[in-house]
Protein backbone atom coordinates (compact mmCIF):
# COMPACT_ATOMS: atom_id res chain seq x y z
CA UNK A 1 0.00 0.00 0.00
CA UNK A 2 2.80 2.37 1.01
CA UNK A 3 5.09 1.59 -1.89
CA UNK A 4 1.75 2.45 -4.21
CA UNK A 5 1.35 5.42 -2.36
CA UNK A 6 5.23 6.53 -3.21
CA UNK A 7 3.97 5.57 -6.72
CA UNK A 8 1.46 8.26 -6.51
CA UNK A 9 3.65 10.90 -5.31
CA UNK A 10 5.55 10.53 -8.19
CA UNK A 11 3.05 10.73 -10.55
CA UNK A 12 1.42 13.80 -9.10
CA UNK A 13 4.30 15.85 -8.89
CA UNK A 14 5.64 14.44 -12.59
CA UNK A 15 2.31 15.38 -13.66
CA UNK A 16 2.07 19.23 -12.13
CA UNK A 17 5.04 19.92 -12.78
CA UNK A 18 4.08 18.89 -16.92
CA UNK A 19 0.77 21.55 -16.30
CA UNK A 20 3.52 23.95 -14.81
CA UNK A 21 5.81 23.85 -17.88
CA UNK A 22 2.65 23.67 -20.30
CA UNK A 23 1.69 26.90 -18.05
CA UNK A 24 4.83 28.30 -19.41
CA UNK A 25 5.20 27.78 -22.70
CA UNK A 26 1.60 29.60 -23.27
CA UNK A 27 1.94 32.28 -20.60
CA UNK A 28 0.39 35.21 -22.33
CA UNK A 29 2.86 38.18 -20.46
CA UNK A 30 6.34 37.76 -19.14
CA UNK A 31 5.30 37.81 -16.00
CA UNK A 32 3.18 35.12 -15.99
CA UNK A 33 5.15 33.23 -17.39
CA UNK A 34 7.93 33.62 -14.77
CA UNK A 35 5.19 32.83 -12.29
CA UNK A 36 4.66 29.74 -13.73
CA UNK A 37 8.95 28.72 -13.79
CA UNK A 38 8.82 29.32 -10.28
CA UNK A 39 6.51 26.81 -9.55
CA UNK A 40 8.01 25.06 -12.10
CA UNK A 41 11.56 23.98 -10.41
CA UNK A 42 10.43 23.13 -7.54
CA UNK A 43 8.18 20.62 -9.02
CA UNK A 44 10.85 19.39 -11.26
CA UNK A 45 13.19 18.72 -8.49
CA UNK A 46 10.10 16.98 -6.84
CA UNK A 47 9.37 15.19 -9.91
CA UNK A 48 13.18 13.92 -10.05
CA UNK A 49 13.31 12.91 -6.45
CA UNK A 50 16.07 15.52 -6.08
CA UNK A 51 14.68 17.36 -3.62
CA UNK B 1 -0.24 33.76 -29.01
CA UNK B 2 2.70 34.81 -31.65
CA UNK B 3 5.62 33.61 -32.32
CA UNK B 4 7.49 36.44 -29.90
CA UNK B 5 5.82 35.42 -27.14
CA UNK B 6 6.37 31.99 -27.22
CA UNK B 7 10.29 31.96 -28.17
CA UNK B 8 9.92 34.88 -24.74
CA UNK B 9 8.50 31.60 -22.70
CA UNK B 10 10.95 28.95 -24.20
CA UNK B 11 13.45 31.50 -22.95
CA UNK B 12 11.71 31.78 -20.04
CA UNK B 13 11.40 27.79 -19.39
CA UNK B 14 15.43 27.38 -20.21
CA UNK B 15 16.07 30.07 -17.62
CA UNK B 16 13.98 27.58 -15.55
CA UNK B 17 15.94 24.40 -16.34
CA UNK B 18 19.36 26.30 -15.89
CA UNK B 19 18.28 27.38 -12.33
CA UNK B 20 16.44 23.78 -11.53
CA UNK B 21 19.97 22.06 -12.02
CA UNK B 22 22.05 24.87 -10.33
CA UNK B 23 19.72 24.16 -7.41
CA UNK B 24 19.64 20.43 -8.17
CA UNK B 25 22.96 20.19 -7.91
CA UNK B 26 22.93 21.14 -3.95
CA UNK B 27 20.03 19.01 -3.20
CA UNK B 28 22.21 16.25 -5.11
CA UNK B 29 25.21 16.78 -3.09
CA UNK B 30 22.83 16.08 -0.06
CA UNK B 31 22.32 12.41 -1.27
CA UNK B 32 25.59 11.55 -1.72
CA UNK B 33 27.02 8.67 1.11
CA UNK B 34 29.26 10.18 3.58
CA UNK B 35 32.67 8.81 3.30
CA UNK B 36 33.53 7.12 6.81
CA UNK B 37 37.08 5.81 7.23
CA UNK B 38 36.49 1.88 7.40
CA UNK B 39 40.53 0.60 8.14
CA UNK B 40 40.59 0.17 11.49
CA UNK B 41 42.44 -3.41 11.38
CA UNK B 42 39.89 -3.97 14.53
CA UNK B 43 36.83 -3.72 12.24
CA UNK B 44 35.29 -7.22 12.13
CA UNK B 45 32.84 -6.23 8.64
CA UNK B 46 30.26 -3.70 7.94
CA UNK B 47 26.85 -4.88 7.90
CA UNK B 48 23.93 -3.31 7.24
CA UNK B 49 20.14 -2.89 8.94
CA UNK B 50 18.15 -4.92 6.12
CA UNK B 51 19.97 -8.02 7.73
CA UNK B 52 17.80 -7.25 10.44
CA UNK B 53 14.92 -5.95 8.51
CA UNK B 54 14.68 -7.51 5.17
CA UNK B 55 11.97 -5.11 4.21
CA UNK B 56 14.94 -1.92 4.16
CA UNK B 57 17.23 -3.87 1.50
CA UNK B 58 16.93 -1.24 -1.57
CA UNK B 59 16.07 1.28 0.23
CA UNK B 60 17.09 4.77 1.48
CA UNK B 61 16.94 3.42 5.02
CA UNK B 62 19.40 0.53 4.71
CA UNK B 63 22.39 2.22 7.28
CA UNK B 64 25.46 0.82 7.60
CA UNK B 65 26.45 -1.14 10.99
CA UNK B 66 30.20 -1.28 12.09
CA UNK B 67 30.62 -4.95 13.83
CA UNK B 68 33.62 -5.01 16.74
CA UNK B 69 33.70 -8.47 17.44
CA UNK B 70 36.58 -9.64 19.74
CA UNK B 71 35.35 -13.44 19.76
CA UNK B 72 35.65 -13.03 23.55
CA UNK B 73 32.12 -14.16 25.12
CA UNK B 74 31.36 -10.88 27.13
CA UNK B 75 28.98 -7.75 26.74
CA UNK B 76 27.87 -6.63 23.70
CA UNK B 77 26.98 -2.33 23.10
CA UNK B 78 24.93 -0.80 20.51
CA UNK B 79 26.28 3.10 20.00
CA UNK B 80 24.35 5.10 17.51
CA UNK B 81 23.69 8.37 16.19
CA UNK B 82 22.33 10.09 13.32
CA UNK B 83 18.40 9.41 14.74
CA UNK B 84 18.48 13.13 13.83
CA UNK B 85 20.81 13.85 11.15
CA UNK B 86 21.12 17.46 12.24
CA UNK B 87 22.58 16.37 15.34
CA UNK B 88 26.72 16.06 14.28
CA UNK B 89 28.05 15.70 17.58
CA UNK B 90 26.53 12.25 18.05
CA UNK B 91 27.35 11.49 14.66
CA UNK B 92 31.07 12.26 14.96
CA UNK B 93 31.31 10.26 18.02
CA UNK B 94 30.38 7.09 16.26
CA UNK B 95 32.32 7.92 13.42
CA UNK B 96 34.98 8.31 16.76
CA UNK B 97 34.54 5.09 18.00
CA UNK B 98 34.29 3.51 13.85
CA UNK B 99 38.03 4.97 13.48
CA UNK B 100 39.48 4.31 16.60
CA UNK B 101 38.04 1.69 18.85
CA UNK B 102 39.71 -1.73 19.63
CA UNK B 103 37.55 -4.53 21.35
CA UNK B 104 39.11 -7.47 23.04
CA UNK B 105 36.31 -8.66 25.20
CA UNK B 106 32.68 -8.97 23.87
CA UNK B 107 31.31 -7.35 20.72
CA UNK B 108 30.53 -3.88 19.80
CA UNK B 109 28.08 -2.21 17.26
CA UNK B 110 28.19 1.08 15.90
CA UNK B 111 25.58 2.69 13.82
CA UNK B 112 26.88 6.48 12.94
CA UNK B 113 23.77 7.34 10.50
CA UNK B 114 20.75 5.82 12.43
CA UNK B 115 17.99 7.72 9.89
CA UNK B 116 20.05 7.35 6.77
CA UNK B 117 17.25 9.17 4.68
CA UNK B 118 17.73 11.82 7.21
CA UNK B 119 20.95 12.88 5.92
CA UNK B 120 19.79 13.63 2.20
CA UNK B 121 17.51 16.93 3.34
CA UNK B 122 18.02 19.98 5.20
CA UNK B 123 15.25 21.61 7.98
CA UNK B 124 13.99 23.88 5.75
CA UNK B 125 13.75 27.66 6.13
CA UNK B 126 16.25 27.32 9.00
CA UNK B 127 19.41 28.14 7.02
CA UNK B 128 21.10 25.24 7.99
CA UNK B 129 24.71 24.55 6.73
CA UNK B 130 24.72 21.09 4.58
CA UNK B 131 27.92 20.01 5.58
CA UNK B 132 30.51 19.80 8.54
CA UNK B 133 34.01 19.96 7.25
CA UNK B 134 37.94 19.10 8.66
CA UNK B 135 40.67 19.42 6.95
CA UNK B 136 43.16 17.58 8.14
CA UNK B 137 47.19 17.80 9.03
CA UNK B 138 47.51 15.65 5.39
CA UNK B 139 45.68 18.67 3.44
CA UNK B 140 42.61 16.48 3.06
CA UNK B 141 38.86 17.71 3.87
CA UNK B 142 36.74 15.42 6.10
CA UNK B 143 33.30 15.76 5.27
CA UNK B 144 30.04 15.24 7.16
CA UNK B 145 26.26 15.81 6.13
CA UNK B 146 24.26 17.60 8.12
CA UNK B 147 20.69 16.48 7.67
CA UNK B 148 17.69 17.13 9.14
CA UNK B 149 15.58 15.79 12.24
CA UNK B 150 13.13 13.69 9.85
CA UNK B 151 13.52 11.57 7.07
CA UNK B 152 13.23 13.10 3.57
CA UNK B 153 10.05 13.45 2.33
CA UNK B 154 11.20 12.31 -1.06
CA UNK B 155 11.92 9.09 0.25
CA UNK B 156 8.48 8.73 2.64
CA UNK B 157 5.35 10.02 1.45
CA UNK B 158 2.60 10.85 2.63
CA UNK B 159 2.58 12.04 6.02
CA UNK B 160 -0.55 10.09 7.19
CA UNK B 161 -3.42 12.42 9.28
CA UNK B 162 -3.38 10.08 12.00
CA UNK B 163 -1.58 6.92 12.84
CA UNK B 164 -1.40 5.13 15.52
CA UNK B 165 2.49 3.92 15.91
CA UNK B 166 3.88 0.22 17.58
CA UNK B 167 4.66 2.25 20.39
CA UNK B 168 1.24 3.11 21.23
CA UNK B 169 1.82 6.67 20.58
CA UNK B 170 -1.16 8.87 18.51
CA UNK B 171 -0.12 10.89 16.43
CA UNK B 172 -1.99 13.52 14.48
CA UNK B 173 -2.75 17.85 13.92
CA UNK B 174 1.04 19.31 14.99
CA UNK B 175 2.76 15.85 15.37
CA UNK B 176 2.05 14.48 11.82
CA UNK B 177 5.53 15.03 10.29
CA UNK B 178 6.88 12.69 13.20
CA UNK B 179 6.03 9.69 11.25
CA UNK B 180 9.39 10.52 9.85
CA UNK B 181 11.22 10.97 13.25
CA UNK B 182 12.99 7.87 14.31
CA UNK B 183 12.91 8.62 17.97
CA UNK B 184 9.22 8.60 18.01
CA UNK B 185 8.24 5.27 16.46
CA UNK B 186 10.49 2.92 18.15
CA UNK B 187 9.85 -0.06 18.59
CA UNK B 188 8.78 -0.12 14.71
CA UNK B 189 6.99 -2.14 11.99
CA UNK B 190 8.26 -4.81 10.24
CA UNK B 191 6.37 -3.74 6.94
CA UNK B 192 5.02 -0.23 7.93
CA UNK B 193 6.31 3.50 6.76
CA UNK B 194 10.29 3.56 6.22
CA UNK B 195 11.52 5.23 9.57
CA UNK B 196 8.97 2.39 11.52
CA UNK B 197 10.94 -0.60 9.22
CA UNK B 198 14.23 1.39 10.70
CA UNK B 199 12.88 1.15 14.02
CA UNK B 200 12.23 -2.61 13.70
CA UNK B 201 15.67 -3.18 12.11
CA UNK B 202 17.20 -1.54 15.23
CA UNK B 203 14.81 -3.40 17.04
CA UNK B 204 15.62 -6.92 15.65
CA UNK B 205 19.36 -5.49 15.68
CA UNK B 206 18.78 -5.43 19.57
CA UNK B 207 17.11 -8.41 20.14
CA UNK B 208 19.12 -11.22 17.82
CA UNK B 209 22.30 -9.92 19.10
CA UNK B 210 21.28 -10.07 22.58
CA UNK B 211 22.60 -5.91 23.01
CA UNK B 212 22.99 -5.61 27.19
CA UNK B 213 23.32 -1.57 26.61
CA UNK B 214 22.11 0.95 23.84
CA UNK B 215 23.27 4.13 24.17
CA UNK B 216 21.32 6.36 21.62
CA UNK B 217 23.29 10.08 21.24
CA UNK B 218 21.30 13.60 20.58
CA UNK B 219 21.66 16.92 20.36
CA UNK B 220 19.41 19.96 21.92
CA UNK B 221 19.23 23.55 22.00
CA UNK B 222 20.15 25.76 24.45
CA UNK B 223 16.12 25.80 25.41
CA UNK B 224 15.74 22.18 26.33
CA UNK B 225 15.27 21.76 29.65
CA UNK B 226 17.93 18.61 29.63
CA UNK B 227 20.99 19.47 27.72
CA UNK B 228 23.73 17.16 28.91
CA UNK B 229 21.30 14.93 30.71
CA UNK B 230 21.55 10.65 30.24
CA UNK B 231 18.37 9.53 30.07
CA UNK B 232 17.86 5.95 31.16
CA UNK B 233 15.32 3.33 31.20
CA UNK B 234 14.37 2.28 34.34
CA UNK B 235 17.15 -1.20 34.44
CA UNK B 236 19.57 1.29 32.94
CA UNK B 237 19.59 4.06 36.26
CA UNK B 238 22.09 1.98 38.41
CA UNK B 239 24.52 1.70 35.21
CA UNK B 240 23.78 5.25 34.49
CA UNK B 241 24.80 6.24 37.55
CA UNK B 242 27.86 4.22 38.01
CA UNK B 243 28.84 5.63 34.73
CA UNK B 244 28.22 9.38 35.19
CA UNK B 245 30.30 8.59 38.68
CA UNK B 246 32.96 6.98 37.00
CA UNK B 247 33.32 9.57 34.19
CA UNK B 248 33.66 11.83 37.00
CA UNK B 249 35.99 10.60 39.04
CA UNK B 250 38.23 9.55 35.73
CA UNK B 251 37.74 13.70 34.71
CA UNK B 252 39.29 14.55 38.14
CA UNK B 253 41.88 12.38 38.39
CA UNK B 254 42.90 14.04 34.72
CA UNK B 255 42.96 17.31 36.70
CA UNK B 256 39.44 19.26 36.00
CA UNK B 257 37.99 19.35 39.51
CA UNK B 258 34.77 20.12 38.30
CA UNK B 259 34.19 16.91 36.15
CA UNK B 260 31.84 16.57 33.69
CA UNK B 261 28.05 18.54 33.64
CA UNK B 262 26.35 15.07 32.80
CA UNK B 263 22.93 14.43 35.27
CA UNK B 264 20.86 11.64 34.84
CA UNK B 265 17.18 11.69 34.47
CA UNK B 266 14.47 8.25 34.69
CA UNK B 267 13.07 7.57 31.04
CA UNK B 268 9.21 8.85 31.19
CA UNK B 269 6.55 6.56 31.49
CA UNK B 270 4.53 8.31 28.71
CA UNK B 271 7.60 8.69 26.33
CA UNK B 272 6.15 6.36 23.52
CA UNK B 273 8.27 5.77 20.61
CA UNK B 274 11.06 7.20 22.04
CA UNK B 275 14.48 5.14 22.08
CA UNK B 276 14.90 5.08 26.24
CA UNK B 277 11.46 4.16 26.24
CA UNK B 278 10.67 1.75 23.75
CA UNK B 279 13.19 -0.07 23.48
CA UNK B 280 13.80 -0.37 27.12
CA UNK B 281 10.60 -1.70 27.07
CA UNK B 282 10.58 -3.90 23.83
CA UNK B 283 14.16 -5.03 24.42
CA UNK B 284 16.55 -6.78 27.14
CA UNK B 285 18.92 -3.99 27.00
CA UNK B 286 19.23 -1.21 29.06
CA UNK B 287 18.60 2.21 26.71
CA UNK B 288 19.80 5.03 27.67
CA UNK B 289 19.71 8.32 25.70
CA UNK B 290 22.40 11.35 25.97
CA UNK B 291 21.80 15.30 24.83
CA UNK B 292 24.98 17.62 24.19
CA UNK B 293 24.52 21.20 23.49
CA UNK B 294 24.50 22.62 20.26
CA UNK B 295 23.29 26.32 20.34
CA UNK B 296 22.34 25.99 16.06
CA UNK B 297 19.15 24.33 17.07
CA UNK B 298 17.74 26.48 18.97
CA UNK B 299 15.44 29.67 18.12
CA UNK B 300 17.59 32.67 19.24
CA UNK B 301 20.97 32.06 17.55
CA UNK B 302 22.56 35.20 15.35
CA UNK B 303 22.96 34.44 11.74
CA UNK B 304 24.22 30.66 10.58
CA UNK B 305 27.74 30.35 10.30
CA UNK B 306 30.60 28.12 10.90
CA UNK B 307 31.41 29.56 14.02
CA UNK B 308 27.69 28.82 15.01
CA UNK B 309 27.47 25.70 13.82
CA UNK B 310 30.96 24.25 14.82
CA UNK B 311 32.33 26.12 17.11
CA UNK B 312 28.91 26.09 19.11
CA UNK B 313 29.49 30.75 19.52
CA UNK B 314 26.61 32.34 20.10
CA UNK B 315 26.62 35.92 21.71
CA UNK B 316 22.69 36.02 21.57
CA UNK B 317 22.56 32.73 24.24
CA UNK B 318 25.69 33.93 26.46
CA UNK B 319 23.44 36.84 27.23
CA UNK B 320 20.19 34.95 27.23
CA UNK B 321 22.36 32.96 30.04
CA UNK B 322 23.46 35.66 31.82
CA UNK B 323 19.65 36.50 32.60
CA UNK B 324 19.16 33.03 33.99
CA UNK B 325 16.14 32.94 31.84
CA UNK B 326 17.72 28.71 30.85
CA UNK B 327 17.69 25.86 33.12
CA UNK B 328 20.39 23.36 31.34
CA UNK B 329 21.76 24.77 28.16
CA UNK B 330 23.55 27.65 29.44
CA UNK B 331 26.44 29.02 27.27
CA UNK B 332 29.38 30.96 28.31
CA UNK B 333 31.63 33.30 25.60
CA UNK B 334 33.72 30.04 24.56
CA UNK B 335 31.02 28.03 23.16
CA UNK B 336 30.18 24.35 22.60
CA UNK B 337 32.78 23.27 20.18
CA UNK B 338 31.64 20.05 17.73
CA UNK B 339 34.80 18.38 19.52
CA UNK B 340 33.22 19.40 23.12
CA UNK B 341 29.84 18.27 22.27
CA UNK B 342 31.49 14.92 20.97
CA UNK B 343 33.79 14.03 23.35
CA UNK B 344 31.23 14.34 26.34
CA UNK B 345 29.09 11.75 23.80
CA UNK B 346 32.27 9.74 24.00
CA UNK B 347 32.81 10.23 27.79
CA UNK B 348 29.50 8.95 28.68
CA UNK B 349 28.81 6.12 25.82
CA UNK B 350 32.59 4.38 26.93
CA UNK B 351 31.77 5.05 31.08
CA UNK B 352 28.41 3.19 30.24
CA UNK B 353 30.31 0.14 28.38
CA UNK B 354 32.54 -0.01 31.32
CA UNK B 355 29.57 0.28 34.06
CA UNK B 356 28.10 -2.69 32.16
CA UNK B 357 31.29 -4.93 33.82
CA UNK B 358 31.62 -3.58 36.94
CA UNK B 359 27.80 -3.99 37.66
CA UNK B 360 27.44 -7.13 35.85
CA UNK B 361 31.02 -8.91 35.32
CA UNK B 362 30.49 -11.66 33.09
CA UNK B 363 29.14 -8.82 30.83
CA UNK B 364 32.33 -7.16 30.51
CA UNK B 365 33.10 -5.32 27.15
CA UNK B 366 36.03 -4.32 27.00
CA UNK B 367 37.26 -1.46 24.62
CA UNK B 368 40.45 0.84 23.87
CA UNK B 369 41.63 2.84 21.13
CA UNK B 370 39.61 5.90 21.61
CA UNK B 371 41.13 9.36 22.11
CA UNK B 372 41.58 10.83 25.69
CA UNK B 373 38.95 13.54 25.76
CA UNK B 374 41.52 16.39 26.81
CA UNK B 375 43.35 15.00 23.13
CA UNK B 376 40.08 15.69 21.54
CA UNK B 377 39.23 19.09 23.00
CA UNK B 378 42.87 20.48 22.50
CA UNK B 379 43.68 18.56 18.99
CA UNK B 380 40.23 18.90 17.96
CA UNK B 381 38.52 16.33 14.96
CA UNK B 382 41.00 17.87 12.37
CA UNK B 383 43.87 16.36 14.56
CA UNK B 384 41.89 12.74 15.18
CA UNK B 385 39.82 11.83 12.03
CA UNK B 386 41.87 9.59 9.52
CA UNK B 387 41.98 10.58 6.15
CA UNK B 388 39.98 8.74 3.51
CA UNK B 389 41.06 7.30 0.45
Amino acid sequence: MINVLHILYLVIAGLLALVALVNIIRAKSLEKAINHAILFVPLLLRALLIK
Amino acid sequence: MNAKQTTRNVLVLLIALVLAFLAGQDFRDMQQPDKIYAENPALTRVAKLSEYNPNLKGTAGDTDIYVFDSGVPGGVALVYGGTHANETAAVMNAITYVENVSVTQGKLFVMPQANLSAFSATLPLRAQMGHMTFTLADGSVRTVRMGTRLANPVHQWPDPNYRLNSSGRVLEHGEIAEIRNLNRNHPGMEDGYLVEMVCYGIRKLVETENVDVLYDGHEASPEFRAVNFLIAHQRAMDLGSAAILNANLDAMMEGDMDGYPFKLDLSGATSWGLSHRALGDNTQAMATLFESLNPVMGFCHEKVTEALVKDGISPNYVHITDLGLLGSGELTDAGSPIELRAGYHMEMSRHLIGALGELNPEKTLTISGLPTFNDLVANGFEGILKPVK
